[in-house]
């Protein structure tokens, strides 16, 4: 895809977010294969539309998986940059070694009963650290917050570690630029009664 | 877990507000027609972010009228509904049957157990025309009913597997949208269990029921942090939901996500900080 997606969508690159989405739509309508049956030339623009809208919106997503339990897969950033940072230091347990491999295959619950096997009084700082990418590698985004958390507080100048809480926030940094334009929800939602009574008037007419 | 995915009604629009009514009032009357009127109990606002959503993706036609019924007999009031809302209909009469169903297996309701009966021929129905989403919830409420019973302690457990019911229920097909819709209702449902979860936790820690934070709890996080992991989880819904071409009524379901999936949560916030203050 050497096109520009801009242009393809036919909107300028400081596009709003809602401007690039009013954009595809009219343009998916316009080119719609339930439209064009069997117009090869709308089937083309219809991928390229499609392609461009991806490649705006969804840019790691053409390399593997879906973003929202990635991050640790092979090919990503934290794929095998780390590891040839990590083999520098030598005197690391064996079984950090071992995590961090299954962590590279993508063999993130190997890589958590690895870990599992450190006796306690060796958990430190780079073994919470691990645990906390084994367990958002899983999904466990709650398990992989409060582990990265605990290896900052035993090392807090530790960037590497920082930048991974940093990547299990990012969520929640995105959310939180989000809301400012929006009130915090009230106590007195009218909703939450409407329910209620249409709930209760259900109930009592259908008995 | 019903009663989380709703709208912020007071910030609404007036437009905004009539269209959200008028798609849930559509649902009360499409949960009427295809699942009568004991369907109709099964009703919640929680699915009509699920209609929202789809609907705006979709674009499919809808048919719109005004009414009297039985739940607002004294105004006529608009109803908007179509193919998505047909669907909707359909999972929510699931969800309510298993839901009852693991309430007679885990507390012997007699209640619950005469509303299984009723719904059993519906849901059989449903799973027909829907085997992957029907499939999947009752492995994940089986599943959340066995941590329960083997006090797991690992809240991801639960989440997990309360997100991956709701990932199925919103993909209606299997097309390019559906990893972005997976994603998001996943996270959506991770949220509202750990909402759940985070509403229930003084009365379980009370009455020594089954909570999945009570492990972090007793390790001393503080409500602070809850409100963080509950952001990190509806925050990663809404990266997600922000990467759908979602147009239309696209002003209501930011109004849900950014703010009205906080309104019981802050009112559970309310009352405990009004309970502190009479203690002092």
């Amino acid at each position: 895809m050497s096109s520009d997606p801009y242009k393809v969508l036919g909107v300028s690159p400081d596009a709003s977010d809602d401007e690039i989405k009013k954009a595809y739509r009219t343009l998916a309508k316009k080119y719609h294969p339930d439209i064009n049956p069997g117009n090869k030339e709308a089937e083309r623009r219809m991928n390229e539309i499609n392609a461009a809208y991806d490649q705006i919106k969804n840019p790691q997503q053409n390399s593997s998986g879906f973003g929202g339990f990635g991050g640790f897969g092979s090919g990503t950033r934290y794929g095998s940059g780390y590891g040839s940072r990590y083999e520098e230091t030598d005197n690391e347990p064996t079984a950090f070694r071992a995590a961090l491999n299954y962590v590279r295959a993508g063999h993130f619950q190997e890589a958590l009963n690895a870990l599992e096997g450190v006796p306690v009084s060796e958990r430190n700082a780079r073994w919470h650290y691990l645990c906390a990418i084994a367990n958002y590698g899983l999904g466990n985004r709650i398990v992989a917050l409060e582990h990265a958390q605990t290896a900052i507080r035993l090392e807090p100048n530790n960037m590497e570690y920082r930048s991974l809480l940093e990547e299990i926030q990012q969520g929640g940094t995105f959310y939180r630029g989000y809301t400012q334009g929006f009130p915090a929800a009230g106590i007195g939602n009218s909703l939450c009664l409407g329910l209620c009574l249409a709930n209760l008037l259900c109930r009592f007419c259908a008995c | 877990m019903f009663g989380y995915v709703i709208a912020n009604s007071e910030s609404l629009s007036d437009e905004d507000k009539a269209r959200y009514k008028s798609v849930y009032c559509g649902l009360c009357r499409v949960l009427k027609e295809r699942h009568g009127q004991f369907g109709r109990l099964t009703l919640n606002y929680d699915m009509s972010f699920l209609i929202l959503v789809l609907n705006s993706l979709y674009e499919p036609e809808m048919s719109k009228g005004e009414e009297r019924c039985v739940v607002h007999p004294c105004h006529e009031h608009c109803f908007a509904s179509s193919e998505i809302t047909d669907y909707a209909a359909d999972m929510n009469v699931a969800l309510a049957y298993l839901n009852q169903l693991d309430n007679w297996h885990d507390d012997r309701n007699v209640l619950s157990l005469l509303f299984t009966r009723i719904l059993r021929k519906k849901y059989f129905a449903v799973k027909k025309r829907y085997p992957r989403q029907c499939e999947a919830m009752e492995r994940c409420i089986n599943g959340l009913s066995e941590l329960e019973k083997s006090g797991e302690q690992n809240p991801d457990a639960g989440a997990k597997l309360f997100g991956e019911l709701m990932g199925e229920v919103f993909v209606l097909r299997e097309d390019r949208w559906a990893p972005s819709l997976r994603a998001m209702a996943a996270s959506l449902g991770q949220f509202i269990y750990i909402s759940d979860a985070v509403a229930d936790l003084p009365k379980d820690m009370k009455k020594r029921r089954y909570n999945p934070l009570s492990a972090l709890k007793k390790a001393g996080r503080s409500d602070l942090y809850f409100k963080d992991i509950l952001t990190m989880l509806i925050g990663n819904c809404t990266m997600d939901f922000e990467k759908l071409p979602l147009v239309e009524d696209v002003s209501i379901m930011r109004n849900i996500l950014y703010s009205g999936v906080w309104t019981r949560y802050e009112l559970v916030q309310a009352k405990k900080s009004k309970q502190k203050g009479e203690k002092r």
